[in-house]
């Protein structure tokens, strides 16, 4: 029992990734902050995020360079939108081509309704139920275990492909799908970042005007939370599993979550009530800020604000700042490369921790799979155990 | 130790053990009849542990189960471990009525093994 | 056609007022359809009165919400779809015939409750219905066979378990926990189905809870996901099949083809090309997907 409680930690020296590693749901990487970037190319893998939480220790209101790096982009949602607009050519050639489009259906749910994405490097996926894909008559990728065994079909279209036209026989097939056999249609988020500085963001809500019931502008919404006094864990950035002056990954994720909770840190609970504690060692922070930010913000929003704060922590750098992004619970990829899945929850998380020493920690933190998490082991084939 | 001799390199861990559970939910009564937000966390914790002895008696009863949090409107988190998780979800699902005969019903809004997880609204976009 | 969506498959029929209440927060709770069920205690019309009475059934649409009350609740932006259901209790198995009379075929959903061995085997081996319900709430009195439960399955006929019972106190809980395992394991853990059974708003959980309920009467993870939904999706094909009579082609005039599948007279004329183009005209066409669907559906039938 004892072993169970036990962390499995894998150390790599180069990141190869090992298969086990690629499986598992909650991992933590050190990253060196130097010239190869690969702190803003995990940002970039990161598309569709819904939330972005950030914890500004040391600070008393949020940074003017968060919220302007926030809010110079236009996000529109396109009221029922028909499908087959998207893969028309003015639309692929003046915003899939130039550009970085983001594109995504919500209030759609992953695990029983059809939705659609567009991600920023023109690839076109729709996540179908079994009955939709069944009579839309488009060919599906190969389907993961878990969508396998939720009956979903993923079709992936490549908008910048080269025969990818019309009067090519595919074009004209999916067109002819999604505008004559179906009519699917979708309320969809929608942002661009344009090639060309000239050009403004908000042309593409222009664009949809005509081609949908209704487009309206899509505001961020922001929380801002003050902390005064509050109790921080110090980290050790070379010990992640917990050192005599830096506390454990986990237990410092698990104060993350409780800071962007509203829950006390100092104040003494009834241990009844709960048993939390802030992790130790720790020190007392004067105070503290919290800014929540809730929309649709693109990946090219983050690394602005990224490279923002780098710039800004780089001067007054003695408590670790937290970025959190949390990726949409009902969109088709979790990141770049994988599959997203809902069964009773689709959290996928990534938080930067950035750290002194021009170091950065990464947690990556993904649940949607139950089976991931032990379950109930009575024996219960058995009536009238319970 | 073997994480020192990486101290230098970059370093990757990762962690498919997960010791807790974070649970939203949230406690409704039946036409408004006892106010939620009077709830103390002690009335609250009384109410939840009452839930779980119910239905998984006194070993179940003995699962520490934590309340991080308390808002307005009967909402809480609860830190329960995982192992037990499945387990006390149902109990609190299978509970109807107080000890005072009020019709009552524990909702889990938001399941997770992160706590981060839930500060967010999962499916509230609108 | 019916996306397999969180489906509540046993919602007590009630005054409208109450109904649209628990149909209120049905919705609230994540549900996009929604089946109300009237329950129908026995299947004889008592003996000593006289012999043309006829148990009385309600029509399904004074048992449903009218359409205007619908629609208030799809304004809010929630998809939701209601439906109905008759449970009949099979006291003996003397009068099952009385299952294929029209006021019970109008209601979309057809269910049994055996009572006995015999009726249970009954409603295994032949009734045409779409859901066996036990009372779980005492001791089920005989022997669950896998065999013949096997064989219903194979039919595509549904179990269903209700959770609403188990609310109240706890030695029913115990007995509706104790019986659904003994269901589950019978059944091999398919074509389970789990329901509210409500009368009040209060006693309905979220399609999450439920599903995680499903795992504490024995069902896996993706076992008890089915059960509220890909299976109630499954019982609604079935349903739909059993009206159809069995059946693999659907035969309809092409005037009343939608627009969206005119397409199917072009590509099988193309095929024909130059032959019996006349006799297309005149009017009859398969209809590819529907008679697909229906295949499958029959599939599960037989």
């Amino acid at each position: 029992m004892l072993f169970c409680y036990s962390f499995a930690i894998k150390v790599k020296k180069n990141i190869k990734m090992a298969a086990s590693i690629k499986k598992s749901t909650f991992i933590l990487e050190k990253i060196t902050l130097d010239d190869t970037q690969k702190d803003l190319r995990r940002i970039q893998e990161q598309n569709f995020t819904q939330t972005l939480s950030l914890v500004l220790p040391g600070e008393n209101v949020v940074p003017n360079f968060v919220l302007e790096s926030l809010t110079n982009q236009f996000t529109y949602k396109l009221h029922m939108i028909p499908l087959f607009c998207l893969i028309e050519m003015p639309f692929v050639q003046a915003f899939v081509k130039k550009g970085a489009i983001n594109l995504m259906s919500i209030n759609r749910k992953l695990d029983t309704d059809d939705s659609v994405v567009i991600t920023p490097n023109g690839v076109l996926l729709l996540s179908l139920t079994k009955d939709t894909f069944q009579q839309l008559g488009l060919e599906a990728v190969k389907q993961t275990p878990m969508q396998r065994k939720q009956d979903i079909y993923v079709v992936k279209i490549n908008l910048l492909h080269k025969s990818f036209r019309p009067g090519k026989k595919g074009y004209n097939r999916t067109l002819w799908c999604l505008k004559d056999r179906l009519d699917l249609v979708m309320d969809c988020l929608v942002s661009w970042e344009p090639h060309d500085e000239k050009l403004c963001s908000s042309s593409v809500g222009v664009y949809f005007v005509d081609k949908c019931d209704k487009v309206e502008r899509f505001d961020l919404k922001q929380t801002t939370h003050q902390y005064t006094s509050l109790q921080c864990p110090k980290v050790d950035s070379n010990h992640p599993t917990g050192s005599e002056i830096g506390c454990n990954f986990r237990d410092f994720f698990e104060w993350l979550g409780a800071i962007a909770c509203n829950i006390p840190t100092n104040e003494s609970v009834d241990p009844y009530i709960s048993t939390w504690a802030c992790p130790e060692p720790n020190t007392n922070i004067p105070r503290c800020c919290l800014f929540q930010a809730t929309g649709m913000i693109t990946a090219q929003a983050i690394v602005r604000l990224w490279k923002a704060l780098r710039h800004h922590t780089a001067q007054t750098h003695n408590y670790p700042v937290c970025l959190t992004l949390h990726g949409f619970p009902d969109s088709i990829m979790k990141n770049k490369h994988e599959f997203n899945n809902f069964y009773i929850a689709g959290d996928n998380l990534y938080t930067f921790v950035l750290l002194p020493e021009n170091c950065c920690w990464l947690y990556k933190a993904s649940v949607s799979v139950m089976s991931q998490l032990p379950t109930i082991v009575v024996a219960l084939h058995r009536p009238g155990l319970m | 130790m073997e994480v020192q001799e990486e101290v230098k390199s970059s370093l990757l861990i990762s962690d498919k053990h997960h010791p807790f559970v974070y649970l939203k939910i949230q406690l409704t009564f039946e036409n408004g009849e006892e106010d939620v937000n009077e709830l103390t966390p002690v009335q609250f914790k009384f109410l939840v542990m009452q839930a779980i002895k119910e239905t998984l008696g006194e070993i179940g009863a003995s699962t520490p189960v934590d309340i991080l949090k308390l808002w307005d409107e009967g909402l809480a988190i609860l830190r329960v471990p995982s192992i037990e998780a499945e387990k006390i979800w149902a109990a609190l699902t299978l509970y109807s009525t107080t000890a005072t005969q009020k019709k009552c019903a524990f909702r889990v809004l938001q399941a997770s093994a992160f706590l981060l997880a839930l500060s967010v609204n999962s499916r509230d976009l609108r | 056609m019916a996306l397999p969506a969180y489906c509540d498959f046993n919602i007590k029929c009630q005054t409208p007022e109450k109904l649209f209440d628990l149909i209120e927060v049905a919705t609230e709770l994540g549900y996009e359809s929604v089946i109300v069920n009237n329950n129908l205690q026995s299947l004889q019309g008592s003996k000593e009165k006289k012999k043309d009475q006829k148990i009385k059934i309600t029509p399904p649409s004074e048992i449903l919400l009218n359409e205007k009350s619908i629609a208030s609740l799809q304004s809010k932006g929630k998809k939701i779809q209601q439906l109905s259901r008759i449970t009949a209790v099979l006291q003996d198995d003397s009068n099952t015939h009385k299952l294929g009379n029209a006021d019970l075929q109008m209601y979309d959903i057809l269910a049994v409750q055996p009572t006995s061995s015999k009726t249970f085997q009954l409603a295994c081996e032949t009734l045409e219905v779409d859901i066996i319900c036990l009372d779980l709430t005492e001791t089920i009195g005989f022997v669950l066979k896998r065999q013949l439960l096997s064989l219903a399955a194979s039919r595509g006929i549904h179990f269903e378990i209700q959770y609403g019972p188990a609310l109240t106190n706890s030695t029913v809980k115990r007995q509706v926990i104790s019986n659904a395992l003994n269901l589950v394991a019978a059944t091999c853990q398919k074509n389970i189905l789990i329901s509210s059974g409500a009368e009040n708003p209060i006693d309905l959980r979220s399609p999450y809870d439920v599903i995680n309920l499903g795992r504490l009467f024995g069902l896996n993870h993706s076992q008890a996901k089915d059960a509220v939904c890909k299976n109630c999706r499954a019982v609604l094909m079935h349903a739909k099949s059993r009206k159809t009579c069995k059946s693999v082609v659907l035969v309809k005039n092409i005037s009343t083809l939608e627009s969206k599948k005119r397409w199917l007279l072009k590509a099988y004329s193309d095929e024909l090309s130059n032959s019996d183009e006349d006799s297309l005209k005149e009017g009859e066409e398969e209809d590819e997907p529907e008679a697909k669907k229906i295949k499958l559906a029959s599939k599960d039938n037989k």
